[in-house]
C-alpha cells in the first residue's frame, strides 16, 4: 500500500514539474546567425550553379569530341587498313618480282 | 514601441527589406525558441531550430498564403522543424548504436539529453525523465501537449495552430496527459 503512495507521488512529482519550466530570452545573434546561414546558402546556389554550368560545358565539349572521333573513324580507318594493306602486298610482290627475275637470269 | 502590421512585415521581407525581417525575428525570436525548449531542452538544439525556422520563413515567404496569422505560420514552421529535429536525432542515436556494437568504446552513445536553460537544477533529473516520456507520445499529442503546458497556448490558439476543431484539442491534451501519467506510473513502478 505505502509502495503505490509513493508511486503516485513520485510520478505527480515529476508531472508538476511541467508547469515550473520558465521561458527564456531568446539569444540575442539570431537575426545575424539566420543572415549569415542565408548568404552562405546564396552562395553555396551560386557555387552550384557555377559548378552545373561548367559541369555542361565540359559535358558539351567532350560529346563533341566524341562525334568528331566517330566521324574521323568512319572516314579513314577502312581506307588507310587497306591502303596499307595494298602497300604492303605491292611491296611483296614487288620483292617476289624482282627475286624472280633475278633468279631468271642465272 | 510602434507596433508593425503584419502585414508590413511579411510584404517587406518577401520583397527583400532586411530591416522588416530583422523585425520578424526580433518579434518571434523568443516565441520560436521557447517553443524548440519545449520539445527538446537543450539549448544549442533550440537555437540551431530557430535559425531553420527563420531561413524557412525567409525563403518561403513569398509562397505565405495568408489564410492564417503569421504567427501561427511561424508556430507551423516551429513544429515542423522541430519533430524534424527529433527524427534525425533518433536516427543518429540508431547509428550510433550500430557503430558502438562494433566499438569498445562508450562514448559513442553518452550525449547530453538536458540543457535547459528555464529549469532549476534541482528539477533537472525529473525534467530529463518528463522530457524522454513525452518524447514517447504519438506526434499530435505530443504537439497538443508542449503547446498547452509548455508554451501556455490557449485551446484555441492550438487549433489554429494545428488546424484542428477544439474538441480535438481537448482530446488530445487529455489523451496525452492520461498516457504521461501511465508512463510516469509505470516508469516508477519499475524503480521503487
Amino acid at each position: 500500500m505505502k509502495k503505490t503512495e509513493d508511486i503516485r507521488n513520485e510520478a505527480n512529482k515529476t508531472l508538476d514539474v511541467l508547469g515550473s519550466i520558465r521561458k527564456v530570452e531568446a539569444p540575442d545573434n539570431i537575426y545575424s546567425s539566420v543572415m549569415d546561414r542565408i548568404q552562405q546558402e546564396e552562395n553555396d546556389g551560386i557555387d552550384y550553379m557555377q559548378f552545373m554550368k561548367f559541369a555542361a560545358i565540359g559535358l558539351l565539349i567532350i560529346m563533341n569530341a566524341i562525334s568528331y572521333i566517330s566521324f574521323l573513324n568512319e572516314e579513314s580507318p577502312e581506307n588507310e587498313s587497306v591502303s596499307t594493306t595494298e602497300i604492303e602486298i605491292e611491296n611483296l610482290v614487288s620483292e617476289y618480282q624482282i627475286n624472280t627475275f633475278a633468279y631468271s637470269d642465272y | 514601441m510602434v507596433e508593425i502590421s503584419e502585414k508590413v512585415l511579411i510584404e517587406g521581407t518577401a520583397n527583400g527589406d532586411e530591416g522588416a525581417f530583422k523585425l520578424l525575428v526580433r518579434k518571434y525570436q523568443n516565441m520560436v525558441f521557447n517553443t524548440s525548449l519545449g520539445f527538446l531542452p537543450i539549448k544549442e538544439d533550440a537555437e540551431e531550430i530557430t535559425q531553420d525556422v527563420f531561413v524557412e520563413v525567409y525563403k518561403s515567404i513569398n509562397s505565405f498564403r495568408q489564410d492564417a496569422s503569421l504567427k501561427t505560420w511561424v508556430y507551423r514552421i516551429t513544429i515542423s522543424k522541430c519533430l524534424e529535429f527529433q527524427r534525425k536525432a533518433k536516427r543518429k542515436k540508431r547509428f550510433a548504436f550500430l557503430v558502438s556494437i562494433g566499438n569498445t568504446s562508450d562514448a559513442v552513445l553518452e550525449s547530453k539529453t538536458i540543457d535547459h536553460p528555464g529549469v532549476d537544477i534541482e528539477n533537472e533529473e525529473r525534467t530529463e525523465l518528463l522530457y524522454k516520456q513525452i518524447d514517447q507520445l504519438p506526434d499530435n499529442q505530443k504537439i497538443a501537449l508542449v503547446l498547452h503546458n509548455i508554451d501556455g497556448m490557449s485551446y484555441k490558439e492550438i487549433a489554429d495552430t494545428m488546424d484542428v476543431s477544439l474538441p480535438s484539442v481537448e482530446s488530445l491534451i487529455f489523451r496525452a496527459k492520461k498516457n504521461l501519467k501511465k508512463k510516469m506510473l509505470h516508469y516508477y513502478e519499475q524503480r521503487l
